[in-house]
């Protein structure tokens, strides 16, 4: 069993090798989501891990260091112990640390994968050389510790649905952003993630995307909105608040307010699948982690949100300041300035986090995103 | 107060003055994000490097382009670049050494507010075996300030600003073993101050002021050991802890023998091996400074057993983890090398300092509660 993090450049091989993965961000989100995160998170306070640090951390080591004894109580999230694990710096740093206390914890190997960060001057073609030789050692770093040779044929295989997933989804993703009223929301699509990371690379995950697209070719057809009587559509940074996710869709949907899109939906998870060959896998990862949105200085995804805000005809933008995920944050008051004081988007932030429900306060979004799609409303009514 | 410590007590007030100073006079001069960047490529480009410090200034304008919980190293840095008035127009370039996403936002953000600056920006690899990868980046950093700078950075300029350093280091060592021998006769703030000093100034120049504080050592009187409680401090990356803080725990009668701490031991440790290509040799200090470091991936180094062992070769009686707070790169840490600690049964105290205010009463209350349980055990 391996466990990984960040971005997902050890799914392909791992699959392409049977070897089951748990993907702890994702572990994360997903007891969150079920509101049975606290277990794990008590079980980490109580170990003296600090709540600045990113909570998905704290909820990875809640689950490692949870009592042995207590172990009847988990039921559902009770999982094996990792035999090695891989983490993937895709612009956070934090993974390192995260792997390295896994790996103390568990007493097992770990591979740390980076990738070149995308700084001004740092050209694509020489951040692609550089993660190739890295892509390479990660393979032979789990022959190696797993006792067993890659298939390549099969990792091509693998790849190739990893291409047609993708295509799916992000083909089904457009054509409901399109759509007016839209046909799904962001939170919509946060949902629709699991199927990359759990059933990455297969052919149910090419099935599942299928009649996803189907069910919004149906929706787009009938013209039938995710949200009843959209007033506004928006741009949602960060990730989502996993334990009040259900919450925040409603608020949003309940003021007339359909949040359209956001880099944590589409600039993750192999999400350029024109650029996946699957006959070239390694480069295509390699491509893949390169070009991910974190990996990249603002002014990158500055230009992308423009060009969403014109394909989607959004109104505004929602920031979600995630406490303890600076690398999906860090950006935002830069981000905000140049898009609202700048170009007359306007946007609200609220504080939350990913994965610890105590950093969100419900009433103060409320009162936020209200005053956001006042505001919209009003412009539009100035400009009809 | 000698004129050794109203100079290093100037500097660690007003640490870029000596820059300053620098550049009227025509030298160039080139910031440095922490930590362990190979300043002898700047040495030996004829300029003078500085390590960027924490301001003492509240910070104001700088929270409407960094979140207030990001630490307060980049905050505070961000709010001077934004402020436009210490930092304006002081670097000739400025060195991004990326090891840490927080350090890597501020300066990009930095960067954005510093347009006349140029940036040159370094990955340093945080997995320790990655030795090619780091010199392949230094290379291009070194060709970057070549053209920066309008220097050609030599082999033999390397070689004699290794040389240089390796000699700082080694009297900066020498205080650190005075210290460890003598409990009590270098207090922790003297040591910072000298740390401190050798980030922002000419290493020449630094090597004579550690050569005076050793000639004023020999004047000191030993503290009697009765009543001292020996300590071990670690944490703190990339900035000094407030001399309040040490100010308290020595007040305390708690005596520093050692320490991790980057404006400390951590800044100085190991040595660029000679007899290696310089570029080669500065890649593999820059990727293994001497001691373990949470921000690095590290299977053969374990910053925990590193100081259960460091507490035995120096006598301490306790540690106390000084962590920044936000300092994810330490936070993530903390709880195994506590752990580790105590299971070898050395105690240790948790500090967690801040940017902004620091409740010093309540700080002074566990610093004294941990120095009598370590009395009492004794």
């Amino acid at each position: 069993v391996a466990y990984t993090d960040g971005y997902s450049v050890a799914f392909p091989i791992l699959r392409a090798m049977d070897i089951p993965y748990l993907y702890n961000d994702a572990f994360g989100a997903t007891t969150c989501c079920r509101h049975e995160e606290k277990q794990f998170l008590e079980v980490s306070d109580n170990w003296g891990f600090s709540r600045e640090i990113c909570t998905y951390v704290r909820n990875t080591m809640g689950s490692i260091l949870y009592p042995k004894e207590n172990w009847d109580h988990l039921k559902t999230w009770r999982v094996p112990r990792p035999d090695l694990i891989v983490v993937s710096m895709d612009g956070c740093s934090t993974l390192v640390q995260w792997g390295e206390a896994m790996r103390q914890h568990c007493n097992v190997p770990l591979f740390v994968h980076e990738s070149t960060y995308l700084w001004e001057g740092v050209s694509e073609d020489e951040a692609i050389e550089e993660a190739l030789p890295v892509l390479e050692e990660l393979v032979t770093w789990i022959e190696g510790v797993v006792g067993f040779r890659l298939d390549w044929d099969r990792l091509v295989q693998v790849m190739g649905h990893v291409k047609e997933a993708s295509r799916l989804r992000m083909e089904a993703m457009d054509m409901a952003n399109r759509a007016i009223p839209a046909a799904g929301t962001f939170f919509d699509w946060g949902a629709f993630l699991a199927g990359m990371n759990y059933l990455f690379g297969t052919e149910e995950s090419t099935e599942l995307y299928g009649e996803l697209l189907e069910e919004v070719k149906e929706r787009v057809r009938k013209k039938e909105g995710a949200v009843e009587n959209e007033r506004c559509r928006l741009y949602w940074d960060s990730i989502i608040p996993w334990p009040w996710l259900s919450t925040v869709a409603r608020m949003f949907s309940e003021l007339g307010a359909a949040v359209i899109t956001g880099l944590y939906v589409d600039q993750c998870w192999f999400q350029y699948p024109e650029r996946i060959i699957p006959e070239k896998p390694l480069e295509s990862i390699a491509d893949a982690v390169t070009f991910h949105f974190g990996n990249r200085p603002v002014e990158h995804y500055i230009k992308d949100i423009i060009g969403r805000c014109r394909e989607y005809s959004l109104d505004g933008i929602v920031c979600h300041a995630t406490r303890t995920c600076r690398t999906y944050s860090e950006d935002q008051l830069e981000l905000m300035e140049l898009l609202s004081r700048k170009l007359g988007i306007p946007g609200v932030f609220f504080e939350g986090d990913q994965a610890d429900r105590t950093f969100y306060s419900h009433a103060q979004t409320h009162t936020r995103v209200e005053a956001l799609v006042e505001t919209i409303m009003a412009q539009k009514e100035k400009r009809e | 107060m000698s004129n050794v410590l109203e100079r290093l007590n100037a500097i660690r007030e007003d640490p870029y003055a000596i820059a300053r100073e620098k550049k009227a006079e025509g030298m160039k001069i080139v910031g440095i994000t922490p930590m362990y960047f190979p300043e002898e490529l700047v040495h030996a480009a004829n300029a003078l490097p500085v390590i960027l410090q924490e301001s003492n200034q509240l910070i104001t304008l700088g929270l409407g382009h960094i979140y207030h919980y990001f630490c307060g190293f980049n905050r505070s840095n961000v709010d001077l670049a934004v402020k436009k008035e210490v930092l304006e127009g002081l670097f000739d370039a400025m060195i991004v050494s990326d090891l840490c996403l927080q350090t890597r936002k501020g300066a990009d953000t930095m960067r954005r507010h510093m347009p006349t600056t140029p940036f040159i920006y370094v990955q340093r690899p945080l997995e320790a075996t990655r030795v090619t990868l780091t010199a392949k980046r230094l290379e291009k950093c070194r060709r970057e300030l070549e053209a920066v700078l309008g220097e050609k950075i030599t082999d033999q300029a390397l070689e004699k600003s290794i040389a240089i350093f390796n000699r700082n280091r080694d009297l900066l060592g020498k205080i650190d073993q005075i210290r460890n021998e003598k409990p009590g006769i270098v207090s922790m703030n003297e040591m910072v101050s000298l740390t401190m000093a050798s980030m922002v100034m000419p290493k020449e120049e630094h090597c004579r002021l550690v050569e005076e504080f050793m000639g004023e050592l020999q004047t000191r009187k030993q503290v009697p050991e009765d009543n001292q409680v020996k300590l071990f401090l670690s944490g703190h990356l990339c900035q000094a802890v407030k001399p309040d803080i040490l100010g308290l725990i020595e007040n305390l009668n708690g005596v520093v023998v050692g320490d991790d701490l980057y404006t400390g031991y951590r800044y100085f440790a190991g040595h660029v091996e000679s007899g290696l290509p310089p570029m080669e040799a500065l890649a593999r200090h820059y990727l293994n400074p001497g001691l373990p470091c949470t921000t690095t991936a590290n299977v053969e180094q374990n910053l925990a057993q590193y100081l259960a062992a460091q507490v035995g070769k120096r006598g301490a009686e306790g540690v106390i983890l000084l962590v920044v707070m936000f300092c994810e790169a330490f936070l993530v840490q903390k709880p195994l090398i506590s752990h580790i600690l105590q299971e070898a049964g050395i105690p240790v105290l948790y500090l967690e300092t801040e940017h902004e205010v620091v409740s010093l009463e309540s700080m002074q209350t566990r610093i004294q509660a941990f120095l009598e349980t370590l009395k009492s055990k004794a």
